[in-house]
């Protein structure tokens, strides 16, 4: 006997997604989903915004990791509040984990959550978390061929941030090949040059987040 | 490692489907994996084989059918399979589009023992 079932797999995961983003209308929060390969500044990018300050927009964080709470210990000197999500050696967030999260978080007090995903360019794409946007990081020492080798974050991606600037003189990362890459899988997306420890791009950034929250503001007004 | 997440998904849909049916046994399942959710699939039925232990699927073959991209043009609304990373269209050359197929796994059918 065949059941013709047609239904996606994540199913659950996107229903539970569903839930968590009726949560953040109910709050009036927006989310943002942070992806990039370790180590490209995923945490240095929140503190960087947090240091300058989104004025009057208090901001939450989620951080995601296999291991530890030295990210959320990181963020928590920002005197903002803060969640470790430890995966247990799991690759991605699921939003069954971030919906457990929200009951840490002062929904009340936050109009911008920043879920900073595990450290990885292929499994956290296909789980919705319930976020607005999503932030595709990609580090200058990491190569130029990432949107080639990996499309489908930067086709999800509504920002790509390409981090370390800084560093361009030293290493033999191809701009125009990366942003041609960016380009052909999706036209228009913005992309934004950055570097943590110098400043470059920071205020870009900082405005990018605001537009965020503010563009859900005006939508609730 | 998404795979094991997503056995542990889909093996929580067919023990669903399972007991709406009034079945124990399935003797198959049928599985649309698009290309781009970057399966390894000898990987995925490595832990298939260990997941459904014990549970209605025990005996299930999996049966994965890999789907290419398609893409509609964003522009004259040709589909096409890429041939590359960046989707060019054959027609008109322009880059990018709406992903129209590949970018989701789907449980298409179950099947279960007669008897």
């Amino acid at each position: 006997m065949k059941v013709d079932v047609v239904q996606k797999v994540l199913k659950a995961n996107d229903d539970i997604a569903k839930l968590v983003r009726s949560r953040f209308d109910e709050h009036g929060i927006s989310c943002i989903n942070m992806i990039s390969a370790p180590g490209s500044g995923k945490t240095s990018l929140i503190e960087s915004a947090l240091k300058q300050g989104l004025s009057g927009v208090r901001i939450g964080v989620i951080e995601g990791d296999p291991e530890t709470t030295r990210d959320a210990e990181r963020i928590a000197k920002y005197d903002v509040p803060v969640v470790q999500i430890n995966t247990a050696g799991g690759c991605h967030l699921e939003s069954q984990l971030v919906l457990q999260a929200l009951d840490k978080l002062p929904l009340n007090d936050i109009d911008l959550l920043i879920i900073e995903n595990v450290g990885n360019l292929v499994c956290p794409v296909g789980f919705d978390l319930g976020e607005k946007s999503r932030v595709a990081v990609v580090s200058v020492t990491e190569g130029q061929d990432k949107p080639f080798k990996y499309p489908k974050l930067f086709h999800t991606a509504n920002l790509v941030i390409l981090n370390k600037v800084d560093l361009l003189p030293y290493v033999p990362f191809d701009v125009e090949e990366f942003t041609q890459g960016v380009q052909g899988i999706q036209p228009g997306v913005p992309i934004l040059h950055v570097s943590c420890t110098h400043g470059d791009g920071i205020s870009d950034w900082v405005n990018w987040l605001r537009e965020q929250v503010m563009s859900d503001k005006n939508k609730h007004e | 490692m998404h795979e094991l997440s997503i056995i542990t998904s889909l093996i929580e849909q067919v023990e669903q489907i399972c007991k709406e049916q009034e079945k124990s046994t399935v003797s198959k399942i049928v599985l649309r994996i698009g290309s781009l959710e970057y399966i390894n699939t000898e990987t995925f039925l490595f832990m298939f084989e260990q997941a459904k232990e014990g549970t209605c699927a025990e005996k299930a073959e999996l049966n994965m059918i890999i789907e290419p991209i398609k893409i509609r043009c964003r522009k004259c609304s040709e589909i096409y399979e890429p041939e590359d990373t960046i989707w060019l269209c054959p027609k008109c050359n322009e880059i990018g589009g709406e992903i129209i197929q590949g970018s989701e796994i789907i449980l298409e059918s179950v099947y279960f023992d007669d008897n």
